[in-house]
């Protein structure tokens, strides 16, 4: 038969974005002496997982060749739900909690019926959701900020067997997102959708429903995400989430989702969320100037892409084709 | 007698004011093989279509071991015992060859995926078309031949009664078409009736118990296909007689060499090969798939990279990465993949045509795009190599036959007037009419100085059209043919040589 | 015989785009407000929702460049603020021998070349580096809101009068920025439609690889989409900050990228690259500030202007998805 030609089971798409990363370890390790330890680890965790949370549900909808711009709005949106039911309608924590993931799932379902039935772009789609998500949300405010009781922040600062809760949840997310990718009938068909929607057709596939299940998964994702970021902060500010997305499809992408659909895993968005906050804990470790911050990210991530896109040039050569969203 | 698996009765279809399939009426017995020919155009795929269930008939009936057979939709032609191997391979690369062959039904325990049952069902179904590969393997790694075999593997699943093959051998090796011919032999023995759509006649007539020739959608003649013959095929399917299928050589004064490249090599890919390409010079390139043909052309043109190795225009060193300086110094190369690299799908005849040439239309100081003087040129085009159109400056080129479009390419570079062309695969999915066309463009070309490199998976094309052959194998220059010496056994030889050392 | 091939119609609507269909969408607009908020034809406000439409058709122009050729810009509300901190840093430190008025005719410059420099430095990266224009303009978005943030120490600069006279000033009675709005869209218009550049902008987005064939510069094609882009954000930068008074980091917010896009894609022009004329944008631009204009009008919260603009681009978007299908 053939001879034994490169034959890869995994692709090592985030191996050249992993070297970079541990490069940055290294060198902010040396530079603040309170980075590398246990408990700045569990920081970093505790602060990246809204948009590790957030990421992992993009990443279902990044298969499907797809983008939810809307994600941040909808993390304002179900916050907001939850900030209602529990200060003005005096709903206790336990209860209100399903409702805003319910409400998350909800804003999800919508965004993946207008993307299916409408046959739009999810990039024009989940832009127009955006701006009603967060209108409904500010409507809901009045625009004003919400204080929390501080059972919230108890579900941020809390630890089971000394691992912060926030983390648990994280860790919850990440390994019921990993089986529904890899070892579900659904999240298979994800990625042939991503593939080739035709081909995906013509095979029979439910190609509508799979779709927007992936964008009811995002928007659940969205509310959890949120759920954890308004427990941090005990409150429900009118910005909670404002371009959040952008961090979120950013670190799915440094963690090897392809915008094009059909490539991606669950730990690749964890790394990238990962990678991102780690740069920005380190800059606050070494006491960087704040404006900075987003100088320092936008350079980072151009690296990791640019060392991503030399490492992909290697491997397939013909992919001169270049488009956006 | 036993009833036939498969009957069609006046099946209609109309796409529009187009009647693609008129009152078309056949049958296939179990254990049958029945070819179905014709020209682009002529209804075979749209047939086939509405046997598998992708569309649905105006018109007429069919019966499915005399039951009554009316699928809505791919998935219950399935369920009814039809199964349908289409020419663009519908495997998912992001998957496992497992993965694949299950898809629609995936194994579940407990919602989850059952991998254990997952596997033993793919190298079951591996099995059936001797594929020997590890089902857990991502479909990306596999050549488009294995691809194909799992296409089939994948319709063989679901034990259909009725197999329709269209254009199977298309992404075949030699030793692949070959399994395929005994793997045929088997279902019919199997009793399964066989639909075969090939544009390789003498495949078809090989193989196929019977034939139908369809054209212009309708029934021309259907009989045992040891009662047709080529000569006798070509009228029927085209409506009038050819003397040859190429055309007649004219001695022509070969000039000093155009093109010459040295010691091209990529690892794994192309071994270090030199060839040189005369004024005039039609020069053949065969091999088996996978041999590095396509990559050397595209290779020499600039498109891909290159480990080692030199290219000279007319003595002049070509840069290594530029298609851009290849075209400038009048280099042509039209891909294999038509649709993905050769057209602008959406864009109009006229704008296809003009995109190597837009300089000499466009008049400085500000660059000005002149319109007319591109229709002007495009309408000349047209004309010289009969391409049926409507409007070169209106309609779009994805709307032409596969036939019709390959001109389009072609005329992109006679407008450019290219003195080198690179041609791979030119007649693939083209029409017999067409192809004749394009035979003889290829020939004027070269009379006119120009130098060709044809590549073609065709030996009967080489030989008819080249003056000389080189034979790739395994990615070096195996051997080389002068016209006295063309014979399709030692060419074939040649093709497997290196192949056998590598794979015993 | 050409029995493959559909007949051609006089007037194919296929070719005729978006555009035609968002002029009977702003027709409808206007007809149903007209009852309510009649001063919505009023010169007064004919004349602002002119302003607001040139600003947002120069910028939508810009990214139209880029995303004809398969890309899109992000960073635009970013490099509008820079740009306008440019020029309020040249003139801060004015050269006390020039006039007044070189003085203008220098931040002119510099806040239009910050633009170009910015626009060449991602088209670099998305052309030659072969980035995805998604990150890279995100990046940017990034990089240049920070140094911009952190170069003005979040400070505000004024602008000197003469220049922001610019904004005001009107020869022949027509506001100078619809003027240069004009311009733009007659330039735009013939650089797409009539020259080399726009042929070659259409082929390198419709498919690179064919491009690349054929044997045009699709790289130095792509990039300079990004440099036309930047100096479109530029141009606007000039705008905004006229119109201001003042130059800071928070020159504009980032919703007007997604009125900017959202007009683009109204008025034509596709995500995935190709395809998109100037008129369509001009008529998504008129038609994403008309719903701005007649949400302020009908004295909605800001909250409600939200909802509302989503919704309209969502029963854009449906109203073509039914036309698709109906010609289909």
């Amino acid at each position: 038969m053939k001879p034994p030609t490169q034959r890869g089971h995994f692709p090592w798409r985030w191996s050249a974005p992993g070297l970079l990363y541990l490069a940055i370890v290294i060198g902010f390790s040396i530079a603040a002496p309170a980075f590398p330890s246990i408990e700045n680890a569990l920081n970093i965790l505790v602060q990246m997982t809204p948009v590790a949370i957030g990421s992992l549900g993009m990443t279902f909808v990044l298969l499907t060749a797809g983008i939810d711009l809307s994600v941040g709005a909808v993390m304002f949106l179900t916050a907001a739900v939850g900030g209602a039911l529990v200060v003005s309608s005096g709903w206790p924590v336990a209860a209100a909690v399903p409702m805003m993931l319910l409400a998350g799932a909800a804003a999800g379902c919508a965004n993946g019926c207008l993307v299916t039935r409408l046959g739009a772009s999810a990039f024009i789609v989940t832009l127009a959701t955006m701006f009603v998500a967060r209108g409904a949300g500010l409507w809901i405010t009045q625009t004003r900020a919400i204080n929390l009781p501080d059972v919230f922040r108890g579900l941020a600062t809390g630890r089971l067997g000394g691992v912060p809760l926030p983390v648990l949840v994280l860790i919850l997310a990440f390994v019921s997102a990993h089986i529904l990718l890899t070892r579900t009938p659904f999240g298979r068909r994800l990625y042939a959708i991503g593939y080739s929607r035709d081909a995906a057709q013509t095979a029979g596939l439910p190609v509508g429903r799979t779709i927007c299940l992936a964008y009811v998964i995002s928007g659940i994702c969205a509310a959890l995400a949120g759920t954890v970021q308004v427990s941090q902060l005990a409150a429900v500010s009118p910005n909670l989430g404002q371009g959040i997305e952008l961090e979120m499809i950013a670190a799915a992408v440094l963690g090897g989702t392809s915008l094009f659909g059909g490539r991606g895993t669950a730990a690749g968005a964890i790394l990238g969320a990962a990678f991102v906050q780690t740069v920005r804990n380190g800059l606050n470790l070494i006491d960087a100037d704040p404006f900075i911050y987003p100088i320092v990210s936008g350079v980072i991530i151009l690296l990791a892409v640019l060392i991503d896109s030399w490492q992909q040039r290697r491997e397939s050569p013909r992919r001169t084709h270049m488009s956006a969203a | 007698m036993s009833t036939p698996t498969l009957e069609l009765a006046g099946i209609e279809k109309r796409f529009g004011e187009h009647r693609a399939v008129r009152a078309v009426s056949l049958a296939c017995e179990p254990g049958e093989i029945l070819g179905l020919v014709g020209e682009n155009g002529a209804g075979k795929s749209t047939l086939l279509n509405i046997i598998g269930g992708v569309l649905r008939a105006d018109a007429g009936a069919m019966r499915l071991a005399g039951q009554s057979y009316a699928p809505s939709n791919a998935a219950s032609a399935l369920a009814a015992g039809v199964a349908f191997v289409h020419q663009e391979l519908n495997l998912f690369a992001n998957l496992s060859v497992a993965e694949n062959l299950s898809l629609s039904a995936l194994p579940t325990r407990g919602g989850l995926i059952c991998r254990r049952r997952m596997r033993e069902r793919a190298a079951e179904a591996l099995c059936a078309v001797e594929l020997n590969l590890d089902p857990t393997l991502p479909v990306a790694s596999l050549s488009p031949g294995e691809r194909q075999l799992v296409e089939i593997a994948k319709a063989l699943m679901s034990r259909p009664r009725v197999l329709l093959l269209d254009e199977p051998t298309s992404s075949l090796t030699e030793r692949e078409t070959q399994l395929l011919t005994e793997l045929m032999q088997r279902w019919k023995r199997e009793g399964i009736a066989v639909v075969y759509v090939s544009h390789q006649l003498e495949h078809v007539l090989r193989h196929c118990d019977r034939l139908v020739v369809l054209r212009d959608g309708a029934v021309q003649a259907v009989g045992a296909a040891r009662e047709f013959d080529i000569a006798r095929l070509i009228p029927l399917m085209v409506g009038r007689s050819l003397d040859h299928q190429f055309p007649p050589r004219t001695p022509r004064r070969m000039g000093p060499p155009v093109l010459e490249a040295r010691g091209l090599s990529r690892a794994g890919v192309v071994r270090n090969v030199s060839l040189q390409l005369r004024q005039g010079e039609i020069l053949g390139i065969a091999g088996l798939m996978g041999a590095g043909r396509s990559e050397l052309a595209r290779m020499i043109f600039g498109l891909d990279a290159r480990d080692a190795g030199e290219v000279f225009i007319g003595g002049q060193r070509l840069p290594p990465r530029s298609p851009r300086a290849s075209v400038a110094r009048g280099l042509a190369f039209a891909s294999e993949d038509r649709r993905h690299e050769g057209l602008l799908l959406d864009a109009t005849i006229a704008d296809n045509m003009s995109l190597a040439s837009l300089e000499r239309f466009a008049t400085s100081p500000l660059r000005r795009i002149d319109h007319q003087r591109i229709a002007a040129a495009a309408d000349e085009l047209v004309s010289r190599l009969s391409i049926s159109c409507r409007d070169v400056r209106r309609q779009a080129v994805r709307t032409l036959s596969g036939g019709n479009q390959q001109k389009v390419v072609l005329a992109r570079w006679l407008m450019r007037d290219a003195q080198v062309l690179l041609l791979d695969e030119p007649t693939r999915g083209v029409d017999v009419g067409s192809r004749q066309h394009v035979y003889e463009l290829i020939r004027q070309a070269a009379a006119r100085g120009a130098g060709v490199l044809l590549i073609s998976s065709e030996i009967e094309e080489l030989l008819g059209m080249c003056d000389r052959i080189l034979v790739l194998s395994a990615g070096a220059v195996q051997a080389e043919f002068e016209r006295e010496d063309f014979n399709r056994d030692t060419l074939m030889a040649a093709a497997f040589a290196a192949v056998r050392g590598r794979y015993s | 015989m050409d029995r493959d091939v559909p007949p051609v119609k006089r007037f194919d609507w296929r070719r005729a785009g978006s555009q035609a269909r968002a002029v009977p969408l702003i027709a409808l607009l206007i007809a149903c407000l007209l009852p309510w908020r009649p001063e919505i034809l009023s010169l007064y406000n004919l004349e602002s929702l002119a302003l607001a439409i040139a600003l947002l058709f120069v910028l939508a122009m810009g990214q139209s460049f880029v995303m004809i050729s398969g890309g899109i810009d992000l960073s635009q509300p970013a490099v509008i603020s820079a740009c306008g901190v440019a020029g309020a840093f040249c003139f801060a430190a004015p050269d006390p021998s020039a006039g007044a008025g070189s003085s203008v005719v220098l931040g002119l410059t510099v806040m239009l070349c910050t633009g170009i420099v910015v626009g060449a430095a991602q088209g670099l990266a998305v052309a030659y580096l072969r980035l995805p224009p998604l990150l890279v303009s995100l990046a940017t978005l990034m990089v240049v809101g920070g140094g911009t943030l952190w170069a003005t120490q979040s400070n505000r600069y004024e602008l000197p009068g003469e220049f922001t006279r610019i904004w005001y000033a009107r020869p022949a009675g027509v506001p100078i920025p619809l003027l240069i709005v004009a311009a733009v869209a007659v330039v735009a218009h013939f650089a797409l439609a009539h020259t080399l550049f726009g042929r070659r902008l259409y082929a390198v987005g419709q498919n690179a690889t064919v491009a690349r064939i054929a044997g045009l510069p699709v790289e130095r094609t792509i990039a300079s989409s990004y440099v036309v882009c930047g100096f479109c954000s530029g141009l606007a930068g000039v705008f905004y900050s006229a119109r201001l008074y003042t130059a800071s980091a928070e020159l504009v917010e980032n919703d007007v990228l997604l009125d900017c896009i959202a007009a683009a894609v109204i008025g034509g022009v596709s995500l995935s690259g190709g395809k998109g004329k100037v008129t369509g944008v001009l008529a998504g631009a008129v038609f994403v500030a008309l719903v701005g204009n007649a949400l302020n009008l009908l004295g909605l919260r800001y909250w409600h202007v939200l909802i509302a603009k989503g919704t309209v681009i969502l029963l854009a978007v449906a109203l073509d998805a039914a036309g698709r299908s109906r010609r289909a």
